[in-house]
């Protein structure tokens, strides 16, 4: 009777050490033996609902390739995607449903800035990671915060590197610069940047027009620029408005040198503006990706693929999206096969120079949120089809 | 049916009018307070959600469906509200306690100023003055970054209540739940006493109720006033709940959506109200969640949502002007008096003749 306890006490004990020897092998919310449950938030029936499609389906391009290709460590990836119309609460109830409903393994890729701050306290609250916000505001990673990650360079650093790139490369003699922004954060931002970046080189800031979303006529602005004598036009715009602003200054006969930030560089603009692009002394913007036709691997591949799964040609955001998904996985791949939330934050916290080739080289410590600060610069050129944006050179990030 | 003999002027007044409703609003009252300890973050948020719009809902309901005047610009009060609190807690460090009734005053303090132009105009051209007012207070909140985050919005946490923190959803419910019940007793004790009735007598003709002695004035003050009150509280409480607000929250598109809201749901009624923000709150996240039941190349289809809920609401407008609370009431007189119903009982009546209408 005795031993048979004792051997009772032994069963028990070591089914007790066997069960917690397991508990690390237990997976995480949302990670199976043979898929990882990841969710994004974009806008697919709202105001920009083009780039919502655009990057969710560049990145669901990604992930159907990757888990054809036998998956992460043989998990495929499950990619869900929630519609908020753009707007922030119902963001906020999409995240919620996404933790709570689909109990997914992370977020990934969130559309607007508004969006991505309105739910991240949930996010912190239920320890879940956001990868990849897709916006160029400042405020996503600074302060740092610990759950997310984000790749973009800020308009602050696009204002900087672009009167970096009219100084040092357009070797222009004490420009006179003048800036056209919308009246918004992200207009905010970059005019920080340019006022930061004439403050360094001692340039003389002699106008400063804002206009609000969805203007149309510009004359006011572009005649109290001309004005003022600028002769670098630092613009933050979107896709109509420098059609608006070039075909002005055509009528006003003025020729500056303009700098675009990202938002701009898109074929469509170009389309918009015809000829107006080519009229003043150079047409520039910092695009925070590389070109696809500036042949790199990862371009190459891109090309292969996309037709494979898309009936429509490729898109500019279908590229950042594409880009954006390569981090994640990258992400996925490096925290192994024992993956938990908390592992996914340490592996990308090692990313260090890591190099997509769509976005600049990228890195993440504990105390550094933003992945990169570089961009290239492109310029339209004419061809066959129309005019379309070309990179004139490598990535590059702000001097000072 | 049954046909209430009123022995009594003050029989008119009462809260219920029969005893066996306070069944009814006692089980749903007890349903309500338990929906959190079952249903869930998700929906206990989205609950939460239609419950602040449920408040301003109502005193939307109160300036257009009772008085008759239209606003096109409420989203501009909910901010003010928003605002108020997130200006109070987050930048001043005061308690949001204090913020909240701050809230709904600086909102009636604000549409005690629309009163102006509003006591001169109506119909369509009070719409559009309602509109500019609108955009005013957006480039307002744009152009005062010191107070409002300017384009960068402000960040507000949750209040604390006492030594409770209010971080869970289930808590904020709570705090939102109590202020729903607070407003629809207020509600329902401005339209059923003298102040409603005027209300409703300026809605239906001008003329005939100045004569009656209602001073006009007056009358529509109180109600931009009151309506402006409501909308505040409802933004004081919406800034806590999303942790953030931006110029972007608080659009036109906002504005259409609580007219929606009270014109799906039903004008001149408290039931309409509340019918209506829970409809139009629920309504995208019931396609969210129905979907997912759906094959891939529907539900994953761009824009499916926004499609499905245009489609409700323009079906809604066809087929059932009076709102929701019109079809219900519609239904429970069926069973009241089945199986005699006639579908003429509902037509409706025209009241006044148009010269008699003439403001």
């Amino acid at each position: 009777m005795k031993v048979k306890r004792c051997a009772f006490c032994w069963v028990t004990a070591i089914a007790f050490v066997s069960m917690f020897a397991v508990l690390p092998a237990f997976a995480e919310i949302g990670v199976t033996d043979t898929e990882i449950k990841i969710g994004g938030i974009v806008d697919l029936s709202g105001p920009i609902a083009f780039m919502g499609k655009g990057v969710s389906g560049g990145a669901g391009t990604y992930f159907k390739m990757i888990n054809d290709e036998g998956g992460i460590d043989g998990r495929k990836i499950v990619y869900l995607v929630e519609d908020d119309s753009y707007s922030p609460p119902k963001a906020v109830a999409a995240a919620k449903k996404l933790i709570e409903r689909d109990k997914v393994f992370c977020i990934f890729m969130v559309l607007g800035s508004a969006q991505s701050l309105a739910m991240y306290p949930t996010l912190e609250r239920a320890g879940v990671p956001l990868i990849q916000p897709a916006t160029q505001n400042s405020r996503m990673a600074f302060p740092p915060k610990k759950y997310l990650f984000h790749a973009d360079p800020n308009y602050i650093v696009q204002a900087k590197i672009g009167v970096d790139y009219a100084i040092k490369e357009l070797k222009m003699k004490a420009p006179k610069v003048a800036v056209i922004y919308q009246d918004d954060e992200p207009g905010q931002d970059y005019l920080k940047g340019v006022r930061e970046a004439c403050e360094h080189y001692k340039l003389e800031l002699v106008a400063e027009a804002s206009y609000k979303r969805g203007t149309v006529d510009f004359s006011s602005q572009v005649a109290r620029m001309k004005s003022a004598g600028a002769d670098l036009v630092m613009m933050w715009t979107l896709i109509r408005e420098p059609a608006g602003i070039l075909k002005e200054a055509v009528k006003v006969q003025w020729k500056p040198v303009w700098i675009t930030a990202t938002p701009s560089t898109a074929d469509v603009v170009l389309k918009l503006a015809g000829d107006s692009a080519f009229y003043g002394k150079g047409y520039f913007g910092t695009g925070i990706l590389a070109y696809p036709w500036k042949m790199n691997p990862a371009a190459a591949r891109f090309m292969k693929v996309w037709p494979k799964y898309n009936k429509k040609p490729w898109g500019f955001y279908n590229w950042y999206g594409w880009g954006c998904a390569k981090i994640m996985v990258e992400g996925l791949k490096r925290a192994g096969r024992d993956l938990t939330r908390e592992g996914l934050i340490e592996a990308f916290e090692t990313f260090a120079n890591y190099k997509t080739d769509v976005f600049g080289p990228i890195t993440w410590r504990k105390d550094k949120r933003y992945g990169t600060q570089q961009t290239v610069i492109q310029a339209p050129i004419k061809g066959p089809a129309g005019s379309r944006w070309v990179q004139v050179g490598g990535f590059r990030g702000p001097s000072f | 049916m049954k046909f209430k003999l009123k022995k009594s002027y003050m029989e008119d007044l009462k809260l219920f009018e029969y005893k066996s409703d306070m069944v009814g609003y006692g089980v749903l009252l007890v349903f309500l307070f338990i929906f959190p300890s079952w249903a869930g973050n998700y929906w206990t948020y989205n609950l939460t959600l239609a419950g602040i719009y449920c408040i301003a809902a109502l005193g939307l309901n109160i300036l257009t469906g009772y008085t008759g005047m239209i606003s096109l610009g409420h989203a501009a009060f909910f901010a003010i509200g928003a605002y108020t609190v997130g200006y109070m807690t987050t930048i001043l460090g005061h308690s949001f306690w204090i913020a909240l009734p701050l809230a709904g005053f600086a909102a009636a303090f604000v549409g005690l100023s629309l009163v102006l132009p509003a006591l001169r105009l109506s119909g369509i051209y009070l719409a559009i003055v309602t509109m500019g007012f609108g955009f005013i207070i957006d480039q307002v909140i744009l152009e005062w970054p010191e107070v409002t985050g300017g384009a960068n919005g402000l960040l507000i946490n949750r209040p604390t209540l006492g030594p409770l923190s209010l971080n869970s959803d289930a808590s904020y419910y709570y705090v939102v739940l109590v202020m729903v019940i607070l407003f629809v007793l207020l509600t329902k004790n401005i339209v059923r006493t003298s102040m409603g009735r005027a209300f409703v007598a300026v809605r239906d003709s001008e003329v005939a109720a100045q004569s009656m002695g209602i001073p006009l004035a007056k009358v529509k003050t109180q109600a931009f006033t009151i309506s402006g009150f409501y909308a505040g509280i409802a933004g004081g409480l919406f800034a806590p709940l999303i942790n953030f607000i931006g110029p972007d929250n608080f659009t036109i598109i906002e504005s259409i959506n609580l007219i929606v809201m009270i014109i799906v749901g039903g004008l001149a009624s408290i039931h309409g109200s509340i019918f209506g923000a829970i409809f139009i709150t629920l309504l995208s996240e019931f396609i969210r969640v129905g979907k997912d039941a759906l094959p891939a190349f529907l539900s994953q289809q761009v824009g499916f949502q926004g499609a499905v809920y245009g489609l409700i609401i323009m079906l809604f407008i066809l087929f059932e002007p009076m709102g929701i609370y019109g079809r219900y009431l519609k239904i429970k007189y069926l069973f009241q008096v089945f199986p005699l119903y006639r579908k003429d009982t509902f037509r409706r009546e025209r009241k006044f003749q148009k010269a008699q209408r003439t403001r």
